[in-house]
C-alpha cells in the first residue's frame, strides 16, 4: 500500500510543478514572440497588398484587442485545453499538430531504438577492448557522428541509395522504406553520443570498489560486467537517451526538411517564420508538455535500474 | 514483495502518464472534414459538353508527379498570395483572361470584351457550353457570385487592391456580365487574369468553412480536387468533361520538397517527372544530364536595389546615376546567378503593355567616381543595404556583389539581412527618417501585364511608405501627372506616348539601382512532353503527357 502511496504523490507533485511551468513557458513564448518584429497580419496578405486588407486581417486574427485581452483569452483557452486557430491555415493548431505529431513520434521512436540497439552493446565492447583496434575505430566513428553535419550526411545517404542505386526514395513519407533513410540519418548522429558515453561509463564502473571484490571473489570478467556494471553503468546513458529522445519530439527540422517528412520540427520553424502566433505557442506548448513527460518517464525507469533511487 | 510492488507503481506510473495524455488531447481533436474524395462525384460532369475523346495517344504515365517546395496555407482560390499554389489553383478554377506563352493577354473563359466610351463600364461576353466540374454552367450569374465575394470585406482577400476600381457586377444576360467601375481604369480587363472563377453550387456546398481545405469540383478547370495531406502532398485528378479537352494523365501529384537538392535527387532517381525551381547551382550539370531537361524561361519578377531618394547624398540625382554605372551588370548575371537572369532596360516587362526601352547603365566606375566627385562626395559615403536571405535567387550573394562594387567607387556598404516577416516590416513600415535602411534589394512580380502595375504603385508620389509601396519615397510631379492621365486614358496610342515619357524620366532619375529580370526554372525527366510555361513564373499542364 504505502509505495503506491508515495508514487501516486509523487506523481501529482510532479504534475502539479509540470503545470506551473508550462504557464510559465507559454508567457513567455507568448511575450517573445509578440516582441520580434513582423507583423502576422501583413506576413498574411503578402507584400503587395493594401493597408486597408491588411487591417481587415488584423481584426479577424484578433491582434487588434489590448495585448493583456488577448493574453487572458489565450490563458482562458489553455486551461480548456484549446489551442485556438492557426492563423495561416485557418485549421485548429491541434489538428494541425496531430496530423504531424504521429510522424514525428515515429521517427523519433524508431531512431532512438536503432541508436541504443547498436550503440549500447557497441560501447560496451569498445570498453571491455579499451586500446584495442576495435576500440579507436569505434571511437573515430564517434568523433565522425557528432562532427559531421546532419545536412551533409543525409544528401550523401539521398545520393547513395536513391540516386546512384535507386533502392530507397529520396523523400516523403508513406510506406516503411521512406522511413530507412531519415531513420538511420538521425541515428548515426545519436549513437555517436551514446556509444562513448556507454563506453566511459562502463569503464569508469568498471574500476568500482564492487567491481574489484567481485574479481576478487572469482567471478569471471563476463559475469561482472552484465550482472553487476551494466545496470549502473547504464544510468548516464539513460539520461541521455532520454534527453535526445525528448529533443526528437520536437521534431528533427533539418532532417524533416531534406527527406520531405512532414513532421513537427519543420511546423514549428514555418510558423515562427510566417508568425503564426498561435501554431507556434500550441507546437511549443505541446513539445514542452511531451518533453515533461518523457522526463518524467526516464525518472521513474531509474527506479527500475537503480534500486538506490526513490521517488521523493 | 516491496521491490515487486515498486516496480508495479512505476509501470503503472507509466501507463497512467501516457493515459492522461491521450484522453486530454484526443477530444480536442475537432472533427476535421475529410480531406480527400472518393472520384464518384463526377455523376454530373459525364455530359456532352467536350466530345473531344482523345484519340488514344502513345502509351502514357497515369499519374504525374511534381515536385514543389512549399505547402499551400490555403487552397481558397482568392486568398493566393504565393505564384505556385495560384498556380496550382488555375487547374482547378479559370480565370475569364489568360495569357499566352509570350504573356500576352487571351480570353479565356470569356469570349470576348467592350469598353464603354466613358471607360467606366466593362461588358464581357463569356464562351457558352462550359460546364463547371459540379455540372453547374457557366454563366454570368457564376461571374457574380464570384466578384461580389471578391468584393466582401469578410472574406480575406490579400490582392483586393487589384479590385480597387470595381464598383459592382451587374448580369446583363445568361451570358454577358457588366462590370462597373467607379473611375475609369485602363488596365482593368488585364487585372482580370488574376480572378478564377467559382461554381455558385459548389461555393454554397462548401461555405467559408471548407473552401480552403477541400475545393471539391469548385471550378472549370481541367483538374479537380482529390486531396490534401498537410506538409507532405496535393493530390488532383482529371476532369473528364473539360471544355478544353480532357487531359491525357489520370492524376497529379503534388510533393512538397522544401529542400531543392532533394527534389533534384527524386528527378534523377526518377521518384519524381517535374521538379520545381532545382538548385539553380547545379542546372550547367543537370543540362548534361542524360535524362534530364531544363525549362528555363524569362519571368517579370524586376529585381532591383530600392534608393532612399530622400537621404542624405542619396537626394542627389548625380550620385544615384553614380550607383547604377557603378555595378558591372553582366558580370553579376553571368557570375553570381549562373546566367539566370536578362538585364533590365525598363522597370516594366518586355510584353507588358506600355513597355519602353532604355538605354542600360553600362559598367563604367569611373564615370561613378567622377559623379560622386561633381556632387561633392570624392571620398565616397557609408550606406546601409538591406537584403533578404533565401527569398530570391541567391539575393544574399547578390548583396554581397553590389557592397563590392560600390566598395570599389569609395562607398563603403554594410549589409543588413533579417529574416522575411522583419524584412517586410522594414521596408514597408519605415518612412523616409525611419527607415533602417539606405538601400534595399527586393524584387516585383507583377500579375497583370500593364505598365501601371508597376510603374503607379511604385513611383507615384502619392504611394509612399508608410502602409504603400513607393519606398523609395520618389516624388516628380510629372511623373504623378504622366501616371495619373494614363490609368484613365481609353485611347491605348496615348497611353503608350504617356508611359513612354514616364519610363524615360524615372530612367534618368534613378530612384532605383536599376538589375535584371529573374528567369525561371522547370527541370523535368525528358520522358515528359508539353511542359508550357509562362513568364509570370507559371507553367501549364494542360498538353502535358509522360511517355
Amino acid at each position: 500500500m504505502e509505495p503506491v502511496l508515495s508514487a501516486l504523490k509523487y506523481f501529482f507533485y510532479r504534475l502539479l510543478t509540470l503545470a506551473i511551468t508550462l504557464v510559465g513557458l507559454v508567457t513567455l513564448i507568448f511575450i517573445l514572440i509578440r516582441s520580434i518584429p513582423g507583423d502576422p497580419a501583413r506576413v498574411l496578405a503578402g507584400m503587395m497588398a493594401s493597408e486597408e486588407d491588411v487591417n481587415l486581417i488584423r481584426e479577424q486574427l484578433g491582434l487588434n484587442q489590448p495585448i493583456y485581452i488577448q493574453y487572458f483569452i489565450y490563458l482562458k483557452n489553455l486551461f480548456t485545453f484549446n489551442l485556438g486557430v492557426s492563423f495561416r491555415t485557418d485549421s485548429p493548431v491541434i489538428n494541425e499538430i496531430m496530423a504531424r505529431l504521429p510522424n514525428t513520434l515515429l521517427l523519433a521512436v524508431t531512431s532512438t531504438c536503432l541508436a541504443v540497439i547498436l550503440g549500447v552493446p557497441l560501447g560496451v565492447i569498445a570498453a571491455s577492448r579499451k586500446g584495442g583496434k576495435l576500440d579507436l575505430l569505434l571511437s573515430t566513428f564517434s568523433i565522425a557522428g557528432i562532427s559531421l553535419p546532419i545536412y551533409w550526411l543525409g544528401l550523401i545517404l539521398i545520393l547513395i541509395f536513391s540516386v546512384e542505386f535507386r533502392l530507397l526514395p529520396a523523400g516523403g513519407s508513406g510506406t516503411p522504406l521512406h522511413l530507412i533513410l531519415p531513420t538511420v540519418t538521425i541515428a548515426l548522429y545519436l549513437m555517436a553520443f551514446i556509444v562513448k558515453i556507454t563506453k566511459a561509463s562502463v569503464i569508469d564502473s568498471m574500476e568500482k570498489n564492487y567491481v574489484i571484490t567481485a574479481k576478487s571473489k572469482g567471478l569471471s570478467e563476463r559475469t561482472i560486467l552484465y550482472r553487476h556494471v551494466l545496470k549502473n553503468a547504464l544510468i548516464p546513458v539513460v539520461t541521455i537517451v532520454g534527453l535526445q529522445f525528448g529533443a526528437l519530439l520536437g521534431g528533427a527540422v533539418i532532417t524533416e526538411t531534406i527527406f520531405a517528412w512532414p513532421g513537427l520540427g519543420r511546423l514549428i520553424v514555418d510558423s515562427i517564420n510566417s508568425r503564426d502566433y498561435p501554431m507556434v505557442q500550441g507546437s511549443i506548448f505541446i513539445f514542452a508538455l511531451l518533453y515533461a513527460l518523457v522526463n518524467l518517464a526516464t525518472d521513474i525507469l531509474y527506479t527500475l535500474i537503480d534500486p538506490r533511487v526513490r521517488l521523493k | 514483495m516491496r521491490k515487486a510492488l515498486n516496480k508495479l507503481a512505476a509501470v503503472a506510473a507509466v501507463v497512467v502518464i501516457v493515459a492522461a495524455a491521450l484522453v486530454f488531447l484526443l477530444p480536442q481533436l475537432q472533427p476535421t472534414p475529410t480531406s480527400s474524395t472518393t472520384t464518384s462525384t463526377s455523376t454530373t460532369s459525364t455530359s456532352t459538353t467536350s466530345t473531344t475523346t482523345s484519340s488514344s495517344p502513345p502509351v502514357t504515365q497515369k499519374v504525374l508527379r511534381i515536385a514543389i517546395g512549399i505547402d499551400a496555407d490555403t487552397l481558397d482560390p482568392h486568398a493566393q498570395t504565393t505564384t505556385l499554389i495560384s498556380n496550382i489553383m488555375s487547374f482547378m478554377t479559370e480565370p475569364l483572361f489568360y495569357y499566352n506563352e509570350k504573356g500576352e493577354l487571351i480570353p479565356y473563359l470569356a469570349e470576348s470584351y467592350t469598353v464603354s466610351s466613358d471607360g467606366l463600364k466593362v461588358t464581357v461576353v463569356l464562351k457558352k457550353g462550359i460546364k463547371f466540374q459540379d455540372g453547374y454552367p457557366l454563366n454570368a450569374t457564376a461571374v457574380k457570385v464570384t466578384f461580389d465575394r471578391l468584393l466582401n470585406p469578410k472574406v480575406k482577400v490579400p490582392s483586393r487592391y487589384l479590385l480597387d476600381a470595381l464598383n459592382s457586377t451587374d448580369i446583363i444576360d445568361q451570358y454577358t456580365v457588366r462590370f462597373n467601375l467607379k473611375y475609369p481604369y485602363a488596365p482593368f480587363v488585364r487585372t482580370l487574369t488574376t480572378w478564377y472563377v467559382i461554381s455558385p453550387l459548389a461555393y454554397q456546398k462548401l461555405g467559408e468553412e471548407n473552401i480552403g481545405k477541400t475545393p471539391i469540383n469548385l471550378g472549370t478547370g481541367p483538374l479537380k480536387f482529390k486531396e490534401w495531406v498537410k506538409g507532405d502532398r496535393i493530390v488532383l485528378s482529371r476532369f473528364d468533361g473539360y471544355w478544353g479537352g480532357p487531359v491525357k494523365f489520370e492524376e497529379v501529384v503534388f510533393k512538397i520538397v522544401p529542400e531543392a537538392q532533394t527534389r533534384e535527387a527524386m528527378l534523377l532517381s526518377g521518384e519524381v517527372d517535374i521538379v520545381y525551381q532545382p538548385p539553380p547551382a547545379d542546372l550547367p550539370k543537370l543540362n548534361n544530364t542524360a535524362g534530364v531537361k531544363l525549362a528555363i524561361n524569362p519571368s517579370t519578377r524586376v529585381m532591383t536595389v530600392n534608393i532612399n531618394t530622400q537621404r542624405g547624398p542619396l537626394k542627389d540625382v548625380r550620385v544615384r546615376q553614380a550607383l547604377n554605372y557603378a555595378i558591372d551588370k553582366n558580370a553579376l548575371i553571368k557570375n553570381v546567378l549562373f546566367n539566370l537572369a536578362t538585364i533590365a532596360d525598363s522597370p516594366v516587362y518586355p510584353a507588358f503593355f506600355g513597355y519602353s526601352p532604355q538605354k542600360v547603365y553600362e559598367y563604367n566606375p569611373e564615370k561613378a567616381k567622377q559623379l560622386l566627385a561633381e556632387a561633392g562626395y570624392p571620398n565616397g559615403f557609408k550606406l546601409t543595404l538591406m537584403v533578404p536571405t533565401g527569398r530570391y535567387l541567391f539575393d544574399r550573394q547578390v548583396g554581397e556583389a553590389i557592397q563590392a562594387y560600390l566598395s570599389k567607387v569609395g562607398i563603403t556598404v554594410e549589409l543588413y539581412t533579417p529574416d522575411w516577416p522583419t524584412f517586410v516590416q522594414n521596408l514597408l513600415y519605415s518612412n523616409y527618417t525611419s527607415a533602417p535602411w539606405d538601400l534595399c534589394y527586393v524584387g516585383y512580380g507583377m500579375t497583370t501585364p500593364d505598365a501601371d502595375a508597376v510603374l503607379y504603385p511604385v513611383f507615384h508620389s502619392s504611394q509612399w511608405a508608410p502602409g504603400k509601396f513607393n519606398t523609395m519615397f520618389y516624388k516628380n510631379e510629372r511623373v504623378d501627372k504622366l501616371l495619373d492621365d494614363a490609368r484613365r486614358e481609353v485611347d491605348e496610342k496615348k497611353r503608350l506616348q504617356m508611359y513612354a515619357e514616364a519610363q524615360s524620366i524615372i530612367w534618368e532619375e534613378c530612384p532605383w539601382i536599376f538589375l535584371y529580370f529573374q528567369n525561371f526554372v522547370l527541370a523535368h525527366s525528358d520522358k515528359v512532353h508539353g511542359v508550357v510555361v509562362y513568364p509570370y513564373e507559371t507553367f501549364d499542364l494542360r498538353w502535358v503527357y509522360v511517355s
